[in-house]
């Protein structure tokens, strides 16, 4: 079987692009703000981590100038800006340019949450589809007569951009692929779903490359007052510069965050033909189903979790000594947060303190780019020799034992990571990828 | 040596019926389930036809944590309890049989029944009384302060009904995905490789889709992909004829359990067929338009081929995406005729769609099933509504009347908005 390698990555976040998410993560800082304008105004928590990313930055990526961002939600517009910027960097800078044969064999998987609008033109509808006469009395009643009316100012694209496969199909474009193109959907373990089911992909031999990785609006009013009513919020009215608090004995629970992230992944063979350079080779996957106690809610135990981490390493052929960094969810949400430490603590031991990363505290929890960012972030690793800071963690949960948080970036020789993800719906993964 | 892979469960909720006997029954007398929608009104609407599920689905409430109750979430569990129950497959405990038990389920949109927020809309911005321009930030507000309106929202995400399959199963690996009209083929891909590459024994597979609701019959109308013909529901859709003018929205769920062939073997499992091979290719062309020559269509059909090591004369019956647009059905007859040659013009080819119309998510498995069942029953169902020939579209459809003949290999065409492109073969049981 083919060894498959990382020859590019791109992110988008609140933070700015990659580099910028590195730099303010090395530095300890975070992108968590007050909400403001139109977008976010009145919408809980009050604050996040809202992306800045424009059309006009999409088009000077490869492949964006053929893209129309009108018909794009929120999760396809960070999606194809993650792949752009992937594309770049894994040296595809004109895919349209090449020919029929590599098209052929280069596929796209992305993972994000359900395709969701920005609700303005759609709570429109529904208003105006309310009968008036009804309305007189203070019910609620659908009158059927005026649903065409109340269309006007929709176009089919309104209908069309909600599609869950949108994402994949404006990549599949902008990156010239030809080969298997899927959506994975959930929330933020779709991400690493997506990286695991290409790789299994190129392992059939169905392709030679891919574009893959994940996306999340998290600050989506749709999101976040879903979360809202699922009691995941963070609390309104905490200082927004400290309100991301992962594995945190004070957190308070999820702060809305945007990203998308992506990867070029391809076999060793397509990677030396084309004279690329690996960054680092993708040594295992695995997931397992941990059904919640409730509905997108607690996690029973640490077992599943727990489970999952030793096959994963099992695949590798690592010890759990052996690996120098672990990615983990870290949502800032307990009922996640503390079957994912009691696990990670249970496999990892006193070592944790060494080897622990988690991004939440700089960009928030960002959907299904979250996995994908923890994987951009163990490459940075990989190429900077840095272990990031722990930004927000200053009170470790009891279920952490007795890892210490650093405060500060340390010097680290980082040759094997391992990505987490901790889903709410209750689906876990997790990746193991190897410096070269 | 490579991991066969057969189907031993079959399951569907579709507008004709939740068994698959009878479904293909109907399908082999040519019977329409598409009738004018009953679950609104659609007077003031373009597309006033659907093929809708209009009997009760039968199940509980509540799975372990799941709220069943949404429209999708009692599809997908109804088909899947259906197809577990033909597999005679039941839940199990033991982590060991978790971890090599997977699903892959591909859905729709969420529930778009956005008439459901109607009463914050009410409250927040009073009566309804023509002015559009609404302040958003007060509907924020209210909406969050109102755990019903955050819960309906909810609703939207279908992120819970492949985990509700995989507490159904017993499997711990699960998967959700979504690759619009070649969805429930691209389960089946995915379950595929989860079991050639010795990652699972058995998985569950499929989609479920749930579109006719008020917003999205007017939206996909206004993308001028749905049937105008509002007065002959049951002729409405009209694949390969000239005088097809759109697809019909459809819902429903379909479910396959898939397994590997030794293991379905030491456990007595009855085998309804196998899966010969799956191919795979991308447009990278259009969000709305198929690839006009065919091109990609081609491709997943070759691919297929080619991964099931048979020639384009081995095949005996091709269930054609055959959607009753103009584009698809144009591109995917230009398309058999580049992969099939001088075998195309004898090969029959019928649409499904022309009596069920587009399930969307669950086309593909529903249509892999039509295909086993063909298989099975050495009768190929046919494309009604066959009365104006198109010189664009001529190969043999299979007109308006179903034919007995034996099928060894039957091929399954699913072909997505945004150009993604499935085609299963499918064998009988080995």
């Amino acid at each position: 079987m083919s060894a498959v390698v990382f020859t590019g990555y791109g992110a988008v976040t609140g933070a700015g692009d990659d580099a910028a998410f590195r730099a303010l993560w090395l530095a300890g800082g975070t992108a968590v703000r007050p909400f403001e304008g139109k977008n976010h105004e009145g919408l809980p928590p009050g604050y996040g981590a809202a992306v800045a990313f424009t059309h006009k930055e999409l088009r000077g990526l490869p492949g964006g100038r053929g893209l129309r961002p009108g018909t794009m939600t929120d999760h396809t517009f960070l999606a194809v800006g993650a792949v752009g910027r992937a594309l770049a960097a894994g040296g595809l800078d004109d895919p349209a340019g090449d020919d029929d044969a590599v098209a052929d064999r280069r596929g796209v998987y992305l993972g994000t949450y359900t395709n969701f609008p920005g609700l303005k033109k759609h709570l429109k509808l529904t208003h105006f589809m309310g009968s008036p006469e009804a309305a007189e009395a203070g019910n609620y009643v659908v009158d059927d007569s005026r649903i065409n009316a109340g269309m006007k100012g929709f176009s089919g694209f309104d209908f069309l951009k909600l599609m869950n496969n949108m994402p994949t199909a404006h990549a599949a474009i902008q990156a010239n692929a030809r080969g298997p193109a899927n959506t994975f959907l959930g929330h933020s373990s779709v991400g690493l779903q997506a990286i695991g089911r290409a790789w299994d992909s190129l392992q059939l031999g169905l392709a030679s490359q891919f574009v893959t990785g994940g996306s999340g609006p998290g600050t989506l009013e749709g999101l976040c007052l879903a979360h809202r009513g699922r009691r995941q919020l963070a609390s309104p009215g905490l200082d927004p510069a400290s309100a991301a608090r992962p594995f945190d004995a004070s957190a308070t629970g999820l702060v809305p965050g945007d990203a998308g992230a992506a990867f070029v992944l391809e076999t060793a063979e397509s990677a030396q033909e084309r004279g690329a350079t690996a960054l680092a080779r993708l040594v295992a996957y695995d997931e397992r189903l941990v059904v919640p106690t409730a509905e997108r809610g607690p996690l029973p135990d640490s077992s599943g979790i727990e489970r999952l981490l030793r096959a994963v390493l099992g695949q590798a052929g690592w010890t759990a000594d052996s690996v120098d960094l672990v990615s983990a969810g870290g949502s800032g949400l307990a009922e996640l947060d503390e079957p994912e430490a009691e696990a990670l603590a249970a496999v990892f031991g006193s070592s944790l303190s060494s080897k622990l990363v988690v991004h939440t505290g700089v960009v928030g929890f960002t959907e299904g780019g979250h996995g994908p960012l923890g994987l951009v972030g163990a490459l940075q690793a990989m190429e900077d020799g840095q272990l990031a800071p722990m930004v927000g963690l200053q009170t470790p949960s009891a279920a952490l034992g007795s890892f210490r948080p650093r405060a500060t970036s340390v010097e680290a020789d980082v040759r094997r990571a391992l990505v987490l993800s901790v889903s709410p719906e209750g689906t876990v993964n997790a990746l193991a990828v190897e410096r070269l | 040596m490579r991991r066969r892979v057969v189907v031993t469960g079959m399951g569907t909720v579709t507008p004709h019926s939740d068994d698959v006997d009878e479904l293909f029954r109907q399908l082999s007398e040519g019977i329409s389930a598409v009738r004018r929608i009953q679950s609104f009104d659609p007077s003031a609407i373009a597309c006033q036809v659907a093929a809708e599920v209009i009997y009760d689905v039968a199940g509980p409430d509540r799975l372990g944590p799941y709220d069943l109750r949404p429209r999708a979430m009692r599809f997908a569990t109804a088909a899947a309890e259906r197809a577990l129950a033909s597999a005679g497959l039941e839940a199990s405990d033991d982590e060991d049989v978790r971890d090599r038990r997977g699903v892959h389920l591909s859905v729709g949109v969420g529930s778009t029944a956005i008439e459901a927020l109607g009463p914050v809309t009410l409250r927040s911005w009073g009566a309804p009384d023509g002015d559009t321009k609404r302040p958003l930030p007060e509907f924020r507000t209210a909406a969050s302060e109102d755990p019903e309106a955050c819960r309906v929202l909810d609703d939207w995400f279908v992120d819970n009904a492949a985990p509700a399959l995989g507490l159904m199963l017993g499997a711990n690996r699960v998967a959700t995905a979504a690759s619009a009209c070649a969805s429930g083929s691209h389960a089946i891909l995915d379950a595929v490789a989860a079991l050639r590459l010795n990652r699972a024994d058995v998985m569950l597979c499929g989609g479920v889709c749930t579109p006719v609701t008020r917003s999205m019959m007017p939206g996909f109308a206004m993308l001028s992909a749905l049937t105008s013909n509002n007065d002959d529901p049951a002729g409405a859709s009209r694949p390969f004829d000239a005088d097809r003018d759109g697809f019909i929205m459809a819902e429903g769920a379909s479910l396959l359990v898939l397994e590997e062939l030794e293991h379905a073997r030491a456990r007595g499992a009855q085998i309804f067929g196998e899966i010969l091979g799956i191919g795979i290719a991308t447009d990278s062309y259009r969000l709305t338009d198929p690839e006009p020559t065919g091109r990609g269509m081609g491709e997943a059909m070759r691919r297929s081929l080619a991964d099931a090591s048979l020639a384009p004369s081995d095949v005996d019956y091709v269930n054609a995406h055959g959607t009753s647009t103009k584009l698809n059905d144009a591109a995917e007859t230009k398309a058999v005729k580049a992969v099939f040659g001088a075998h195309a013009a004898s090969l029959p080819m019928s649409s499904s769609k022309s009596m069920f119309g587009h399930l969307i998510h669950a086309a593909g498995t529903t249509e892999a099933i039509v295909c086993l069942q063909s298989i099975r029953n050495g009768v190929i169902t046919p494309t009604i509504n066959q009365q104006t020939p198109d010189p664009e579209c001529d190969l043999d459809y299979v007109p308006n009347t179903a034919r007995e003949l034996p099928v060894k290999v039957a091929m399954s065409n699913s072909f997505g908005f945004g150009g993604q492109n499935v085609s299963v073969l499918l064998g009988g049981a080995p």
